[in-house]
């Protein structure tokens, strides 16, 4: 079975991932220990810290940047979602990317802070089980999943998922549950949906970027998830969207609303994204998720938007800057070379223009009648 | 209380004893510095101030650590030690399953790298030829070198299948038809890999230390114990091995040190699943692991930040508190005779 991994996943990426905890661990001890120190990031215009799942994106988009806009600066750090909100709130750094959208308690606490939605991502149920064939796609419901996450359902040969799955014959090999041990915005959007199918893990879990797990084993990043899932038989995990493609990984149908199995794809994530943005009923500054909850009937039912978070409070020659990277991210940014190829599906600007309008206008109050585009 | 110890030892021809190094004890007149020029009482001030740095340095850590952990302090009190529900988004924190998983990661490196190193240190000091003794050497002291987190990518490419596909399954089978504690699934990840990669980590440790150790023992002791018609097994493991033991003890107490904070390999292999282990093969969540992982996030929240740097505190107290008795026990062993370092050698 081990033979199947790649080997540059457990050497570069978890090593990678590794140190990339250890500079973040730094950067907290900058944050939380020295406040009030607004020159950590000295010499640079703009300052972009946070997701280590939008890193990827803001690293191709701030070196594209640099390149048509002279004199600009930009430099981004992988830190995690919680630094980036909590950091951007507080004025150290000028966009704090979060790959969850602020919940009620974080909006009462970061009062100041905008919400923008930058990219689009999701979390798709990944396995390996023995005997069955890596292009099977198993057909599996929030219920379910809950379930096997909540240490219920045991073995892969289970009635539930058996039933769900009549042409697939399982081993009665067990279920090696794994997640992610570090916060996670995938983790978020995993959890989103169980949350809002499964009556028992909204209970005895929630929803979280790093929730209390019942069950199983854990690992720091994706890749980690990826290599734990790839080398150990019986085991079921998940991972965003760009991971399934890099690593040819089998990946689960989740059921949706309508009852309906729909595989993650770029297509049916956009599908959850735009019918969110034609709701009226969407609330404009994005506090909601896009998981379950939507009226088109092919929309994959675990997407979310990936954000950049910025405070009110930014001084006025900042404040022109972000908002001119937050247009050019929202127009050019989203050509397929930058999103799709870091393993994101590209937002549309057009269904998303009225609303930005709005957003923007919280941005630089008294300058708030220019029409917004792309560019 | 050292310093009388020390100076009283004199009325006997002191039994020769390893890790004391005697010093003359200036007189106190000397001490004071009566007789020293300008220059020299401004190094002795450079010296102090480099002494007082760490000190300083030491408070400051401590003193920051206490404030930020205050509210989960106040909040959970003592019941944080053996309270086993941590759930951030519902304010609950407890450290009781990150505290065993960093004892059994502990328990486990030490029991598996103590016999290695003082098996090794003994076949270094005495049965190595000299040729070989030097390259081993080399070679341990390099392995004492490697980052922890090339021991954790070897943990995942070779411990964690070889424990999966082969050791783990073989202890269920054997060990497990018997006691339940050893019938656990295989899964490779957990506290044995964690453990294992550990020991690793800490062999050369106590072995560079235990073998230089053995290397100060006198000669005289060696050739009396000879004289006395004793063999070569006997003379090392009754005569040396026990003249060192406030050395092994030392050094043991380094490896602890390491293997209770070690972060990057336990992290990468144990699991990190904030569970009691009831099985050998079950995975589990040190306290270090579960820092590195997501303090980042703890940040959001204050409560949580706190919990998690109460965690930290704790696994400050453990080190401390492991040195301290580790000193006792060498006082105790050595008859009060300890100079200061507790390295032995």
């Amino acid at each position: 079975m081990s033979k199947q991994m790649p080997e540059r996943l457990f050497s570069l990426a978890t090593i990678k991932s590794s140190v990339s905890t250890v500079a973040a661990g730094l950067f907290v001890a900058t944050a939380l220990f020295g406040p009030g120190l607004p020159s950590a990031y000295a010499g640079s215009d703009l300052t972009i810290s946070g997701s280590s799942m939008l890193f990827p994106l803001e690293q191709v988009w701030a070196e594209a940047y640099q390149k048509s806009h002279k004199g600009v600066h930009i430099s981004v750090a992988s830190t995690g979602s919680g630094f980036g909100i909590a950091n951007a709130a507080n004025g150290n750094i000028s966009i704090g990317a979060s790959d969850a959208y602020l919940t009620k308690t974080f909006r009462k606490r970061y009062s100041n802070l905008v919400s923008i939605p930058i990219a689009f991502d999701d979390a798709q149920v990944i396995y390996n089980i023995p005997g069955v064939d890596k292009k099977t796609v198993l057909k599996l419901d929030g219920p379910t999943v809950a379930r096997i996450y909540l240490g219920k359902i045991r073995y892969w040969d289970d009635s539930r998922i058996k039933a769900m799955n009549p042409d697939v014959s399982f081993p009665h090999t067990k279920i090696k549950v794994t997640h992610r041990a570090d916060a996670s915005g995938t983790t978020f959007v995993f959890t989103d949906y169980l949350n809002q199918t499964s009556k028992a893990w909204y209970d005895q879990v929630g929803r979280d970027l790093a929730p209390a797990w019942p069950v199983g084993s854990g690992y720091n990043g994706s890749d980690a998830v990826v290599a734990a899932v790839m080398s150990t038989p019986g085991a079921i995990g998940y991972v965003g969207l760009g991971w399934i493609k890099e690593y040819h990984l089998s990946s689960a149908a989740l059921k949706n609303k309508f009852g309906n199995y729909v595989e993650g794809t770029i297509d049916t994530i956009k599908k959850a994204g735009y019918s969110a943005l034609k709701d009226p009923e969407f609330p404009n500054d994005f506090n909601r998720s896009i998981v379950w909850n939507l009226k088109d009937p092919k929309a994959y039912p675990d997407a979310n938007f990936e954000f950049w978070m910025v405070s009110t409070n930014l001084d006025g020659g900042s404040m022109r800057q972000v908002r001119k990277l937050i247009l050019w991210a929202l127009g050019p940014g989203q050509a397929k070379k930058y999103t799709v190829s870091s393993g994101f599906a590209p937002l549309p600007f057009e269904p998303l223009k009225p609303r930005l309008n709005k957003i923007l206008d919280r941005l630089l109050p008294g300058n708030s009648k220019n029409e917004v585009s792309p560019g | 209380m050292e310093k009388v110890e020390m100076n009283s030892g004199e009325e006997l021809y002191p039994t020769p004893a390893i890790g004391e190094i005697r010093v003359e004890q200036p007189s106190r007149r000397l001490m004071r510095g009566a007789h020293l020029s300008r220059e020299d009482r401004m190094f002795g001030w450079t010296l102090k101030g480099g002494a007082l740095f760490i000190l300083i340095l030491f408070l400051i850590v401590l003193g920051v650590c206490i404030v930020t952990a205050w509210p989960s302090i106040t909040k959970f009190g003592f019941a944080f030690l053996w309270s086993s529900a941590w759930n951030p988004s519902r304010q609950i924190f407890g450290a009781f399953p990150y505290l065993v998983g960093t004892l059994w990661v502990t328990g486990i490196a030490l029991v598996v790298a103590i016999p290695v190193a003082i098996l090794s240190a003994l076949f270094l000091s005495d049965y190595v030829p000299k040729w070989l003794g030097g390259i081993v050497s080399t070679l341990m002291e390099m392995l004492a070198g490697i980052p922890s987190i090339v021991f954790g990518a070897f943990g995942i490419a070779f411990v964690v299948p070889l424990l999966r596909d082969h050791v783990e399954p073989f202890i269920a089978r054997t060990l497990g038809a018997h006691w339940d504690f050893f019938n656990g699934d295989p899964m490779g990840y957990g506290i044995l890999a964690a453990g294992l990669v550990v020991a690793f980590m800490i062999i050369p440790l106590v072995a560079t230390v235990t073998r230089d150790s053995l290397l100060m023992v006198p000669r005289e002791m060696v050739e009396a114990s000879y004289a006395l018609g004793a063999t070569q097994v006997e003379t090392l493991l009754f005569v040396k091995l026990k003249a060192v033991i406030p050395g092994i003890i030392g050094s043991i107490t380094l490896g602890f040190g390491r293997a209770v904070g070690e972060t990057m390999a336990v992290l990468l292999l144990i699991g990190n699943q904030g569970s009691i282990p009831h099985t050998i093969q079950d995975v589990g969540y040190t306290i270090s692991a579960l820092l590195a992982n997501t303090f980042t996030y703890a940040v959001i929240d204050p409560l949580y930040s706190a919990a998690e740097v109460e965690l930290g505190l704790i696994l400050l107290l453990i080190t401390l508190v492991m040195n301290t008795l580790g000193r006792k026990l060498l006082m105790r062993l050595m008859g009060g005779r300890l100079a200061g370092s507790v390295g032995g050698g």
